[in-house]
């Protein structure tokens, strides 16, 4: 029995049964939630234990298929996410008004990107991509947002730019090499210009897909006006085949040595195609984390942290050394945790209060404790304070950034970092510390399923706080596959750490030491509790002799950081948004232009004959 | 034998004639003709199918009256002919279906004008003589521009006004061309005058060849002679409509084509000449269709787009090029009969002059239809895994390998374009606030038949794989069929 053959079979059949059962809502969401536990078991059980077991797939030379660790650390983040944020939709979609069609459309993105993450040749890659812009188009169309399909249609037409951007190159590429399979790629027929082109038309296409500066412009409206539990997939999971494409197309298919063809950096030992991407990728983590900053919703907030997040990813994948590669991979998958995690937190404030701005909520920690858990390990993960997973993403990223003498774009990225700190922190400080606003007094707790999917992503990262090596053991597979300088610069794993030739950063330990401590301090505190209870409340304050109650403002928390916005006032009103808006209207001004030329005199239309036929004698009789 | 195939031609005559004598007898009957006509057609082609594939593929021809091809007229028929046969049979029968009860106080001369504009795109398709060819373009010309104008009220007779003027150029650029050739190869025929063009004169046959390419150009709606398409397409009767988009403007390319690959054995200059007017109609069509307010003329924008892109796929002269745009003939077709039908569909359920704003959340009232042109637009844009998609894939890849990189991308770009006005349309139909426009709710069986009966063309063609390898091959050997001189003219001459 061929494996990829039932995966395909169990998730299609997700797929009909969300169709079929579209009206009952019990039956279709455990059919859905069954067909992808069991893909994912599916996957974890046979990666790398039967050797007997087909693993390759092909149909008529024309698509090919392969199940290795490649694919399957994207499709068990795929699955993963995607089968919890389909828990956590079973509340926040119940009884709104896309409930029905969010599920097959979901399960279509799903289709579509596992497919596409399985396959081996460019036009089956294509079609899985095409499905997952369609099927996630389609979602954000099953929202309650009022202006949803403006945002939609942008993503939407901007993701068809990219994908055609990669269509071009695939048929570029085919023209010449007369395959469409990965491995067919022969970088001799190509000349140096060519090559030079087909990077930059291939890479566009998957930077739009990760957001990635200036190609961004689609990703605030897209995640913050999808229905939220689906945005947790969106850029837990989705934003990330733009990170697996330029991983399979640069190192799984181009080749390394074939890219150093296009132009060599003897100083920064990389290509300079590669040192570009390097630099989108630290001004994107940079500019991302200052808009993110500045925003005053929630949802564009996590918007654009995963813009700057997926930045981060991306210099890893230009820096193509092990130490970069190695991170990236770390981070989609801390990313993948700690961004589902947060996003089902807010779908679940929001599902409960109605608020989306972050002057309008406070105080839910006792409403919303288990809520208050997860986002608390997500920030600490997010802004990678150890001993959880993202202070091991930071530390392999700097020093394959330093491995590499960039260091202008180590400190850049350092500070980013330090500004996750600034909007992570609003998190925990607007939304549940400070004052309860007198309306959300009664607000219960999130809904079961939702507190599920939002828990299980917080001990994955704790696990991984504690174990980084067992992951960073597994990127190895996937970067033996790839092959590139892996026995030169390799990530070494031990049992409790993993070791690089700049030193070795033991978890383990350190999270033992960290927990040690948590537990000796609570129990200190509590004995000092116990000795003396004084407890003071939120209003025990006196200022300026006044009386306050519950109704006066106590905390700010409107307009946040607006100093750093004030400050930078100037530079923010020129914005790649704006840009590409003006763009568009200057574009329908040309068709109304164009359109004109059919004057709708008939006379005209004569004379266009008349003009024809002279263009026409003169092209063929001279 | 094969002699049957006439009734193609002849009995759709024969009931456009009866139509009246008909009428006389009872008022409702002639409705009911050209569903018994196009079912017969339709039967007939898939006969004809049948025994072409019983006949390894070989194309035949049937000789009318028994006289010898260079003597007299014959018919050519192989895959390509028979594609289109049953392009025109089963989209004028669902266009039939769908007619019952649409045209207001339908009168038997327009079911008469109707078959007769259906008999000379059949008969265009099919015929192997020139001068036929001419007569058959007349026929449907005149029966076009009579279907035109029949609301009679001042948008459709201003429209017809202008087809008429610019149609009656094209005739004369057309005959003027005929002529020419007539004089320098004393023969008609397709396949003798293919034996002979190259003893014409350079400049004589360069003449004719420019005299022919624009009087076609206009039939087949190329930019810049275009013109009296948006208002065409806005002002006649939806169903006419339907059949201009879907078939007329079919078998006009059809015979462009096979007069320059045939007549005049285009050279890469012609085809990179013919090229450049694809790739300007594509880009005009699609960047104009971006502002139109009005369904139909979007629609007809839109239609001239696609126009473009199967030009550019025939002209791009290989194989696999020509089968890409015949396979994008089909899917035009049948992609642009759900438009049609299916927005007229809805713009009769409201009050409105069908603009698109009068569509405002229509999917509320009527799920079905929305369901299925939303399903077409996507299907039309070349989603995979949907039929559009392949034909798209065929036709890109084949530009890419004769070295047209630009063109590529200018395609790709006008899909793009095409994107933004076709979801925006979607956005439309799909508004969820209140309807503010009042609605009929009339479910008509006629009108959802015809249309779910495409949609499911569309499934068939995109789901089942295994048919649609075999497809390929069919519509490799059709390609073959119109850019293969030497076969052709064997066939009909013998060797």
């Amino acid at each position: 029995m061929n494996v990829l053959r039932t995966i395909a079979l169990i998730l299609s059949l997700g797929f009909l049964s969300s169709i079929l059962f579209y009206k009952i809502r019990e039956l279709r969401n455990l059919s859905i939630i069954a067909s992808l536990s069991v893909a994912l078991g599916f996957v974890i059980k046979f990666f790398g234990i039967y050797t007997g077991i087909k693993r390759a797939f092909s149909y008529k030379d024309l698509f090919y298929f392969k199940f290795d660790a490649f694919s399957n650390f994207f499709v068990v983040l795929i699955l993963g996410v995607g089968l919890l944020a389909i828990l956590a939709s079973w509340n926040y979609m119940k009884e709104k008004k896309g409930e029905t069609f969010f599920y097959v459309f979901f399960m279509l993105t799903i289709l579509g990107m596992v497919g596409l993450v399985y396959s081996r040749d460019m036009l089956s890659f294509f079609i899985g991509w095409e499905v997952m812009t369609m099927g996630s188009f389609l979602v954000i169309l099953q929202s309650n947002e009022k202006d949803r399909f403006k945002f939609a249609l942008r993503y939407f037409i901007i993701s068809l730019i990219g994908a055609y951007s990669l269509l071009w190159s695939m048929f570029i590429i085919y023209n010449k090499v007369h395959s469409f399979k990965f491995s067919a790629f022969n970088s001799s027929v190509f000349t140096k210009g060519e090559l030079t082109t087909l990077l930059i038309t291939i890479s566009i296409g998957f930077l739009i897909k990760a957001a990635i500066m200036p190609f961004h412009t689609w990703a605030s409206g897209a995640y913050s006006r999808s229905p939220l539990t689906f945005t947790a997939f969106f850029s837990g999971a989705m934003s990330k085949m733009g990170i697996y494409g330029l991983f399979i197309f640069l190192y799984g298919s181009i080749g390394l040595s074939a890219i150093y063809k296009t132009g060599y950096n003897e100083f920064f030992q990389t290509s300079y195609f590669q040192y570009t991407l390097v630099w989108l990728g630290v001004i994107t983590a940079f500019l991302g984390t200052l808009r993110a900053i500045l925003s005053e919703d929630i949802r564009v907030m996590l918007a654009y942290s995963s813009v700057g997040q997926l930045g981060y990813m991306l210099i890893g994948i230009g820096l193509g050394s092990t130490l970069g590669l190695t991170a990236t991979l770390f981070h989609v998958v801390t990313h993948g945790l700690f961004k589902t995690s947060l996003f089902i937190v807010v779908a679940a404030i929001i599902h409960r209060t109605g608020k989306t701005k972050f002057h309008e909520l406070g105080g839910l920690i006792n409403n919303m404790p288990i809520a208050f858990i997860a986002t608390l390990i997500s920030i600490i993960t997010l802004a990678g304070i150890p001993p959880l997973g993202g202070f091991a993403t930071k530390w392999l990223l700097y020093e394959a950034m330093i491995e590499k003498r960039m260091f202008f774009a180590t400190a850049i990225t350092m500070l980013a970092s330090i500004g996750a700190f600034l909007y992570a922190y609003r998190l925990i400080q607007n939304l549940f510390l400070g004052q309860r606003k007198l309306e959300h007094d009664d607000v219960k707790p999130a809904p079961l399923t939702m507190q599920i999917a939002m828990l299980i992503p917080a001990l994955g990262m704790v696990f991984l706080g504690f174990f980084p090596n067992l992951l960073i053991k597994y990127t190895n597979l996937f970067i033996e596959l790839i092959n590139i300088d892996f026995f030169k610069l390799g990530v070494k794993v031990t049992d409790t750490a993993f070791t690089n030739s700049y030193g070795y950063w033991n978890a383990f330990y350190l999270g033992s030491a960290v927990v040690i401590i948590f537990i000796v301090s609570t129990i200190y505190y509590n004995l000092q509790r116990r000795a003396k209870i004084y407890k003071i409340g939120q209003l025990d304050i006196y200022t300026a002799g006044e009386y306050v109650t519950r109704e006066t403002p106590l905390n700010y928390s409107f307009n946040f950081y607006g100093f750093i916005f004030d400050s930078l006032k100037p530079a923010i009103k020129y914005s790649v948004t704006n840009f590409i808006t003006r763009i568009s209207k200057e574009f329908i001004a040309l068709s109304d232009f164009v359109r004109r030329i059919y004057t709708g005199n008939g006379q005209h239309y004569a004379i266009f004959t008349m003009i024809f036929t002279i263009i026409t004698l003169i092209y063929f009789l001279s | 034998m094969v002699d049957y195939a006439i009734l193609l031609i002849a009995l759709p005559l024969f009931a456009a004639f009866l139509i009246p004598l008909v009428a006389m007898v009872n008022k409702n009957w002639p409705k009911y003709i050209p569903i018994l006509v196009t079912a017969f057609n339709s039967v007939l082609s898939i006969n004809l199918l049948l025994y072409l594939n019983a006949h390894n593929g070989t194309p035949f021809i049937v000789k009318i009256g028994g006289f010898i091809p260079p003597f007299g007229i014959n018919l050519f028929i192989g895959y390509l002919a028979i594609i289109l046969l049953m392009l025109i049979s089963f989209v004028g029968l669902m266009i039939s279906l769908y007619t019952i009860n649409t045209v207001k106080d339908a009168e038997s001369r327009y079911y008469m004008l109707f078959i007769l504009l259906l008999m000379g795109v059949t008969g265009l398709v099919i015929t192997g003589d020139l001068f036929n060819m001419f007569v058959f373009l007349e026929i449907t010309s005149i029966s076009a521009y009579s279907l035109t104008a029949y609301k009679r009220d001042g948008l459709s007779l201003e429209a017809s006004m202008k087809y008429i003027l610019i149609g009656s150029l094209a005739s004369v650029f057309v005959l003027i061309g005929i002529g020419v050739i007539y004089y320098s190869t004393h023969t008609l025929n397709i396949a003798d005058i293919s034996n002979h063009i190259n003893t014409v004169p350079k400049y004589i046959k360069m003449f004719s060849l420019s005299m022919l390419l624009i009087g076609l150009a206009i039939e087949a709606e190329l930019f810049p002679v275009n013109g009296w398409v948006p208002d065409v397409y806005q002002a006649s009767p939806t169903p006419v409509t339907t059949i201009f988009s879907s078939i007329v403007v079919k078998a006009t390319i059809y015979v462009f084509f096979r007069v320059l690959f045939t007549v005049f054995r285009a050279d890469l200059t012609v085809m990179n000449f013919v090229m450049g007017l694809g790739v300007i109609t594509l880009l005009i069509g699609e960047i104009s269709a971006l502002k139109q307010v009005n369904i139909k003329r979007m629609l007809a924008y839109s239609s001239i787009g696609q126009v473009g892109l199967i030009v550019i796929a025939i002209s791009s002269y290989s194989s696999m090029g020509v089968a890409g745009g015949i396979y994008q003939m089909i899917n035009h077709a049948i992609f642009k009969g759900i438009l049609f039908l299916g927005t007229a569909y809805m713009i009769t359920s409201v009050s409105g002059t069908g603009k698109i704003s009068d569509l405002k959340g229509i999917a509320q009232k009527m799920p079905i239809s929305s369901f299925i042109v939303s399903f077409s637009i996507i299907a039309l844009l070349g989603v995979p895994p949907l039929t559009g998609f392949w034909a798209k894939m065929m036709i890109l890849s084949s530009v890419m390998s004769s070295g047209h990189q630009i063109i590529v991308a200018l395609i790709l770009f006008a899909t793009v374009v095409e994107a933004v006005y076709y979801l925006k349309f979607i956005a439309v139909i799909y508004d969820s606030s209140e309807i503010t426009n009042s609605f009929k709710s009339t479910i008509k069986f006629n009108k959802i038949v015809p249309i779910v009966l495409f949609a499911l063309t569309i499934i068939l063609f995109s789901v089942v794989p295994q048919f649609l390898v075999k497809f390929q091959d069919v519509l490799l050997k059709a390609a073959n069929e119109l850019t293969n001189v030497s076969s052709y003219i064997s066939i009909v001459l013998g060797s």
